[in-house]
């Protein structure tokens, strides 16, 4: 890595010189160590050639002595490698390896002795090459030779071959360097070029300057570029050096505008002030009205929202004005009074002016109270579309109020009062017709009642005699038995009427009250009966007899209210009251005026072409003698319903007793 | 109807005493009676009707309350003094409740309204007589 970074700071002079002795020095050492190989491989085999040659000729010359045993023979054919200075020693072997013959150069030592191998080869050692040879003779080995050859000569060679390779090497190196330092200005120097020129247009801001280029190389594309931008930028820098003269002109002449507005403007200030004064002074003058009235003033916008309320909105209303400034009016208005106090407004948005009104507006603890309302348009222009007034006005509304209360009660008072006497006066002429009656109606009951029993005791007889008769006579048989049961009613009636006996109550059920008594009616043909009695309902606690008579009175009633036939409805069912049970009778006959409904429980008054006006009398001494009580609905031409009210058998108690 | 349509009971003919001020009354009902198949005995007054009782003793009476003379009550208490045991049905046709309170509690057999109930008569009659009829047989 350092020496990477030292590389790449150096100049790039020395880089080129780096790079060329650097890639000339490595081509060298490869052809050198290539070549010194090659010879050394060379070299030992020219010594292994050598050597085996001339222990083949030694062996040659050898076998005779050998085959001879002739030792002095054969030490001088040995003796003649002394001529070859690099032999170390010669060892002839016999046929079973002992020494025969030995030659060992000058200065060497003898060889210690080992068995010669039997084939023929050659050994290196560091420092001497071994050559084993066979002798033979026709054919049949006879013995061998061990002749040792000293690699001195060897080394010597290759010495001086290094020597000669590292001298030429050394010799290229200066070679190239020489080349180096002659070529290397034909980069270097337009660079450089290039660099000052860069050094002199970042130092001067001169953006006129150019390159000078030559060839079409990477420096020649570097120095045009470079012109190319200088040319952009000087050419911006003239842009921008004009659009700075055009606004310095214009930032003066506005400065000159500015200062004229400026004067102007503290002119208007000067008569604005004074204007303010004024308003101020007037404004204060109102708005002291507005703050100190005892009145609620109010402005309001056309939409209706409040723009200013005074310190009174607060003491009448209980809501700070800002709760409500901003919000329309419509909410603090009494539901009832806001249609009324909608076109009021709409009115004055006209500029119709409005005379003063009353209207109620809420608190904000609940409630509302009684205010006097002024409302004013305001002349258009402003925000403020209308202004008025509000007035609490609660304790005169409650004079006013108290006063007709009073006054109410008083009315109230005398009607009730008037009623009572008109219902006194009722009583008392009703208790006088029944005093009266009272004389009358002993005598002329039991007076009526013979003849009418002769009557129906010969009716009787007549029916049972003649049960052969003819229809017609049968038919009036009955017409005058119906009829003396109605005059046996009417004097029952007014018996009854005068004389009512203490009713025996027991319990009885209202379905087989009613039931008992249709069944003693003549309903016509064109009325149809409706009974509805509630199953759950309890026992009556009445007189069976004495309410027999109030329904049948009720029904024969309405039946003759009916005369055109219609709807008589019969019903039973709970009463309001707990422990009463209400049996109504309704017809859809002809029904009754007002008039008529108050004087229907006075004695002698009928609607009926036929009747004494004693039938009601009747029902209403019963039903309270029983402790139940009569009420009647009905409107002419609506019918008429008879609820009789009567009271209920406690159940529970009257199991228990 | 006969006493021997009565579901072939045998009531015997019930001898009943009408008592009425009203001769057309009396007659009426002694007629309808009659027709039914019992026998009655007319009376005109109270005193007429004690003295029919004592004379001629009949199985039950019918008497009007209110008669000139002696009433219906005392009447009735005169024939009970002669028969305690003789049913009197008596008739009102107005009576204060105090004369029905004192004929109650005289011992009436029963006491009717005027207009009769011709038919209620009958049934009583024919109770009579057959309470009669078992008082015999035994």
């Amino acid at each position: 890595m350092k020496l990477a970074a030292l590389f790449l700071d150096m100049p790039i002079r020395r880089k080129l010189t780096f790079i060329a002795v650097l890639s000339a020095g490595a081509a060298l050492v490869v052809v050198a160590l290539t070549l010194m190989v090659s010879q050394w491989f060379l070299v030992r085999a020219e010594l292994v050639r050598t050597a085996t040659s001339q222990a083949t000729i030694v062996a040659a010359n050898s076998a005779s002595a050998m085959l001879f045993n002739d030792t002095s023979a054969a030490d001088q054919t040995l003796a003649a490698l002394s001529v070859q200075d690099n032999i170390e020693f010669a060892i002839l072997h016999d046929k079973q390896g002992k020494p025969f013959a030995l030659f060992v150069a000058a200065g060497q030592k003898p060889p210690q002795h080992h068995l010669p191998p039997p084939d023929e080869q050659h050994l290196f050692s560091a420092t001497s090459l071994d050559v084993f040879q066979p002798i033979v003779f026709r054919g049949e080995r006879i013995g061998s030779i061990h002749m040792r050859s000293s690699l001195d000569p060897v080394y010597w060679q290759m010495a001086s071959s290094a020597a000669l390779v590292a001298g030429a090497a050394l010799a290229g190196l200066v070679v190239a360097l020489v080349l180096i330092s002659y070529m290397h200005p034909a980069i270097t120097e337009p660079m450089a070029r290039l660099v000052g020129l860069m050094g002199d247009v970042s130092r001067d801001k001169d953006y006129g300057i150019r390159a000078q280029f030559h060839g079409k190389d990477e420096l020649g594309t570097l120095a045009r570029g470079l012109n190319d931008m200088l040319a952009q930028i000087q050419l911006r820098d003239n842009a921008l050096a004009q659009h700075r003269q055009h606004l310095e002109d214009e930032v003066a002449e506005r400065t000159t505008a500015l200062t004229e507005a400026n004067r102007l403007l503290e002119k208007e200030l000067v008569e604005r002030k004074r204007a303010d004064e004024k308003i101020r002074e007037s404004e204060a003058r109102y708005r002291g009205i507005f703050e100190y009235a005892g009145d609620i003033v109010y402005l309001l916008a056309s939409d209706g929202r409040f723009i200013s309320l005074n310190p009174s909105f607060e003491r009448l209303t209980g809501w700070h004005p800002d709760e409500w400034i901003g919000r329309r009016f419509s909410p603090i208005i009494h539901p009832d009074d806001l249609a009324r106090a909608l076109d009021v407004f709409r009115s004055t948005l006209a500029g119709q002016a409005t005379p003063v009104f009353e209207l109620r507006i809420a608190k904000k603890l609940g409630g509302y109270f009684d205010s006097e309302l002024s409302i004013a348009p305001v002349t258009p222009g402003g925000d403020i579309a209308a202004i008025g007034i509000a007035r609490d006005v609660t304790a005169r509304k409650q004079a006013e109020d108290s006063i007709r209360r009073q006054n109410e009660e008083l009315e109230e008072k005398v009607a009730e009062r008037t009623q009572q006497l008109v219902a006194a006066q009722e009583d008392l002429i009703r208790k006088e017709k029944l005093a009266v009656l009272g004389q009358v109606a002993g005598s002329v009951g039991h007076e009526l009642r013979n003849p009418l029993g002769v009557m129906n005791n010969a009716v009787y007889f007549l029916q049972t005699v003649l049960t052969d008769a003819d229809a017609t006579t049968k038919e009036y048989l009955g017409i005058i038995k119906d009829e003396i049961a109605g005059a046996e009613r009417i004097v029952s009636d007014l018996l009854d009427s005068v004389r009512t006996k203490p009713p025996r109550p027991e319990m009885i059920g209202a379905s087989e009250l009613i039931g008992r008594t249709l069944h003693k009616c003549t309903v016509p043909i064109g009325v149809r009966v409706v009974v509805d009695v509630s199953e759950t309902l309890p026992p009556l606690w009445v007189d069976p007899l004495q309410m027999h008579q109030v329904l049948l009175n009720l029904i024969v009633n309405s039946i003759d209210a009916m005369p055109e036939g219609g709807m008589l409805e019969i019903r039973a069912g709970e009463g309001a009251r707990a422990g009463t049970i209400v049996v109504s009778v309704r017809d859809t006959g002809c029904g009754m005026t007002p008039e008529q409904l108050g004087r229907l429980f006075q004695p002698l008054f009928t609607t009926k072409s036929r009747g004494i006006g004693l039938g009601l009398v009747v029902v209403k001494n019963l039903t309270e003698a029983n402790g139940g009580r009569v009420d009647v609905e009905s409107a002419p031409g609506a019918g008429s319903m008879f609820s009789v009210t009567l009271p209920a058998a406690d159940t529970s108690v009257k199991r228990a007793s | 109807m006969s006493v021997e349509d009565k579901q072939g009971e045998m009531v015997k003919p019930v001898k009943i005493l009408v008592v009425d001020d009203d001769r057309r009354i009396v007659k009426t009902t002694c007629d309808i009676v009659r027709v039914k198949g019992h026998m009655p005995i007319a009376a005109f007054s109270g005193e007429e009707g004690v003295a029919t009782v004592k004379a001629d003793m009949p199985d039950c009476v019918l008497m009007d309350i209110r008669m000139p003379g002696i009433s219906g009550v005392e009447a009735m208490k005169g024939m009970k003094a002669i028969a305690p045991a003789l049913p009197v049905i008596l008739v009102s046709a107005y009576a204060t409740d105090d004369l029905m309170d004192e004929a109650r509690q005289a011992g009436s057999y029963a006491i009717l309204s005027k207009p009769l109930e011709v038919e209620a008569l009958l049934r009583i009659i024919d109770d009579i007589g057959l309470a009669k009829l078992r008082t015999l047989s035994i």
